[in-house]
């Protein structure tokens, strides 16, 4: 039976276990969404490499601590949250000047430089919301978490994920809304 | 859980925004059909989702191969880290054989000790006669006990 059609539940019992392929298998499992999480908390690419590859070197180590009362991954996306929310209390506030991606390849040069312009504006958004807003708007927006899961990796109640929420839409709306019809031609 | 109204309503709207799938699942059915008779959630809704859609075009690339060979080689690291500590204490070739040998030889002393009779101490008749001898040359008193 090939690992990849294993649970998340099968394949961490193995990881404690010791068993590499199975850490193999979950990792390129879960390797992107936590980069996309960490790029987003952080705004820096290298940075949000350096996070996930920490996190799953604590997987490896400590997998025999996951409890099934979280998912799987939203275990991990708590490891990488507290993360990467150390390391955003460690360092001087930085405001991203390149977007996360570079656009796609595929389109035409003055498409590409627009979505490059929209991504980095974006970017910058997101990256001066303050830190808790917008953890709440990638836990809840990017990676989709559910309300409870996203409330519980930051340690709060669902009502206190709301008001974040809230607020940190209001600022990105304040932000970006303005520059919509600039940007993509959008009656604001 | 809160009763649904188009309070409650506009208030998951300015929260999770346009798209259902990310409202809370036990609120989504109630929600949505309260949204289709709301002129004040079609509204919210046209101005959430113009906000997804901005923050759609921020895209993070997925991991480059590099990456992910970082990552799927950290048990191996971390074994031929461990490997690479115990060469450098102990250059012999496998560890396991020697660190077993001493194993074994400790269970042995402990065997042996715990099983042998305590052994009794006592002097031979010519040892009595010098530590006597000894004592009286020091001008201590035979019948004394020593301190």
């Amino acid at each position: 039976m090939s690992l990849t059609s294993l649970q998340d539940a099968e394949l961490i019992s193995r990881v404690a276990d010791g068993d590499p392929v199975a850490f193999q298998a979950l990792s390129e499992r879960h390797i992107n969404p936590l980069l996309a999480l960490s790029a987003r908390l952080l705004g820096d690419r290298s940075e949000a490499e350096d996070m996930v590859q920490e996190c799953f070197l604590r997987v490896w180590r400590h997998a025999g601590r996951w409890k099934p009362t979280a998912a799987v991954g939203t275990w991990m996306h708590r490891i990488t949250y507290n993360l990467c929310i150390d390391r955003i209390r460690a360092r001087k506030p930085t405001v991203p000047i390149e977007p996360l991606d570079p656009p796609s390849q595929d389109k035409p040069a003055d498409q590409r430089i627009q979505d490059q312009d929209i991504a980095r504006r974006v970017g910058i958004a997101l990256a001066t919301l303050p830190d808790r807003q917008r953890s709440a708007i990638v836990l809840v927006h990017y990676q989709e978490l559910p309300a409870r899961d996203a409330a519980n990796t930051m340690e709060i109640s669902v009502e206190a994920l709301e008001s974040l929420l809230s607020r940190g839409r209001r600022g990105l709306r304040a932000a970006l809304l303005e520059e919509a019809t600039d940007l993509i031609g959008v009656n604001a | 859980m809160t009763q649904m109204n188009e309070t409650r309503l506009l208030a998951i709207i300015e929260a999770y925004g346009a798209e259902p799938n990310r409202w809370p699942e036990e609120e989504r059915a109630a929600a949505l059909a309260l949204a289709e008779h709301s002129p004040a959630a079609h509204q919210a809704l046209a101005d959430a989702a113009t906000l997804d859609s901005l923050l759609g075009e921020s895209l993070v690339a997925p991991a480059d191969l590099s990456l992910v060979t970082r990552i799927t080689n950290l048990p191996e690291q971390r074994s031929s880290g461990l490997a690479a500590l115990t060469r450098l204490f102990w250059p012999f070739g496998a560890i396991w054989q020697p660190a077993m040998g001493l194993a074994a030889a400790a269970i042995i002393g402990i065997v042996v000790g715990a099983a042998a009779p305590p052994e009794e101490i006592t002097m031979s008749q010519g040892q009595s006669e010098t530590y006597a001898m000894v004592i009286t040359a020091a001008g201590g008193d035979i019948e004394e006990p020593l301190q």
